[in-house]
């Protein structure tokens, strides 16, 4: 049969010809090889999905090495008691006093006492803005995120004016007690000091809140400051995020 | 010889090798073997052992059930039975330890509880955002773990290491100090306004896992390069480490992926509220 086709393929009895032919046949079959490999490497993660639908879910005895038979009621009882007990120590993180949470993506404020919410409403708070004078000096007014406590209460507070408010606005900084670093009214009727000079306050630009516009401080308006004033207490828990 | 002639003569040379080839077996077992062992040693390193290495990632106990020879079926079942409620109790006590770990350090973390659809943003044990969860699609590699080796694969918090995202975490302006109250007063102080861009992003944790959070919305139409760009980063970082491992001859690591919908305010909230380096409490069922 073989030797028919040898006969009926032209040229097909030459060497030469085979070894061309088995040439480009490996260099085909190659480069085929690596198209398929390439491809299933690009398509593993989704083949391997596949692949994995077709293993039976495992049984597990393994806790029978451990535990004899016997004591697993034991064993279970002890497990559910330490889940109680867990369970009673994070109930336990959930603050008894009121609290403030404050979302700084969407520059709004949340005053809960334990899982109830008492008032919601917009705030301002930090800029991100990074303000450099020279190659020295730079400051960053952002709110610092994670878990503050209220250090102090102050009914009509006086604004004491940092360095960089004076930087900002093109004015020579005076010296720390000079008169011009006193501004009355600035922060509203209320401030909670929270750490590091954060402060929660009043404002003057009522039209600024729910944006990032501060200097870190976390600015309410009139009546969302009231209750905030009124609800926290000091050594409340403000949550930043 | 011109264009006509040797079209002909090279379609006359594919027509012989064709026929030479289907009438040639050595040449089809050879085009076989060449063609599909290479393929075949990918499929191997790349699919089938990531997909059954389970095991050698996550040690297992002994699963021949030997403490249960010479017990009636019943009994037998019944044990069975205990011992699965018991690893479904591990696991519970898995997640609140760790969110009882978590809540040790500053910043924010992350409790992801798919039994009940939640992704919460907490803070020292309080939760400061609540996201439900519109679609949730989990790797099935999961299911080639049993309980035992869940347990161990949770057993403590899950750590963040790195992130791909379309939003930047923090979006800082630079603004040069005024040299007088002129140039300040020329300064703009309009607000910068809110970002609303789309937010797609993948943290990727130790252990394997990886949280895709996509937002439910749509994207806006001159959001698709982004999209494209940040899906393209995705696949490309799969795609290297793959081909990087199967060059060297070694079965890539299996990732474990969550894919989780949340609303766009909530993606964003919560990919702004975490630190680079997340913790994650993981609660499966």
């Amino acid at each position: 049969m073989e030797n028919n086709m040898e006969e009926r393929i032209p040229g097909s009895n030459s060497w030469k010809r085979k070894a061309v032919r088995f040439a480009v046949l490996i260099l085909m079959a190659m480069s085929f090889s690596v198209f398929l490999s390439v491809v299933l490497i690009y398509r593993a993660g989704s083949i391997g999905e596949v692949v994995v639908r077709l293993i039976p879910f495992p049984e597990d005895a393994s806790l029978l090495n451990q535990v004899p038979v016997e004591e697993l009621p034991a064993y279970k009882l002890s497990v559910e008691k330490d889940i109680t007990s867990i369970q009673k120590k994070l109930r336990k993180l959930i603050p008894q006093l009121p609290y403030l949470v404050v979302n700084t993506t969407n520059n709004t404020f949340r005053l809960m006492h334990q899982d109830k919410v008492i008032r919601e409403g917009v705030c301002s708070t930090g800029s991100y803005t990074i303000l450099t004078r020279g190659d020295n000096q730079k400051w960053v007014f952002e709110t610092p995120l994670g878990m503050m406590k209220v250090r102090s209460k102050q009914v009509n507070p006086v604004w004491v004016k940092p360095d960089w408010a004076f930087i900002e606005e093109g004015l020579p900084v005076p010296s720390p007690r000079h008169p011009s670093r006193y501004e009355y009214g600035t922060l509203g009727d209320y401030k909670l000091e929270l750490k590091d000079g954060y402060m929660i306050h009043g404002t003057l630009y009522k039209r600024f809140l729910g944006m990032a516009v501060t200097h870190g401080c976390i600015r309410l308006g009139d009546d969302d400051l009231k209750a905030v004033f009124t609800t926290l207490k000091t050594g409340s828990n403000v949550f930043i995020y | 010889m011109n264009p006509k002639q040797l079209l002909r003569r090279i379609w006359k040379e594919i027509h012989d090798f064709i026929l030479w080839f289907a009438h040639s077996k050595p040449a089809i077992i050879l085009a076989l073997l060449l063609s599909l062992l290479l393929p075949a040693y990918v499929f191997y390193l790349a699919v089938v052992i990531p997909a059954s290495s389970c095991e050698r990632e996550f040690p297992s106990g002994d699963t021949t059930e030997t403490a249960l020879v010479g017990l009636n079926p019943d009994s037998s079942q019944m044990i069975l039975k205990m011992v699965d409620t018991i690893w479904d109790l591990e696991l519970g006590k898995a997640y609140l330890s760790n969110l009882l770990l978590l809540t040790y350090q500053d910043s924010a973390y992350l409790n992801l509880n798919l039994s009940d659809s939640l992704l919460l943003l907490e803070i020292k044990g309080v939760t400061v955002r609540e996201c439900p969860l519109t679609d949730i699609r989990v790797t099935k590699r999961l299911r080639c773990l049993n309980k035992s080796q869940l347990v161990h694969w949770i057993s403590t918090p899950f750590l963040g290491r790195a992130d791909l995202s379309t939003i930047p975490k923090i979006r800082y302006v630079v603004k040069e100090a005024p040299k007088d109250t002129n140039e300040a007063a020329l300064q703009s102080d309009s607000p910068i306004p809110a970002d609303t861009s789309s937010v797609y992003f993948k943290i990727y944790f130790n252990r394997h896992l990886a949280i895709e959070v996509r937002q439910l919305e749509d994207p806006y139409d001159h959001e698709e390069d982004v999209i494209h760009d940040y899906e393209k980063e995705i696949q490309g970082a799969i795609r290297s480490k793959t081909m990087q491992a199967v060059v060297a001859g070694l079965s890539p690591e299996p990732e474990i992926l969550i894919r989780l919908e949340v609303s766009k305010a909530d993606a964003r909230a919560i990919y702004r509220g975490l630190p680079v380096h997340p913790g994650l409490a993981l609660k499966l069922q």
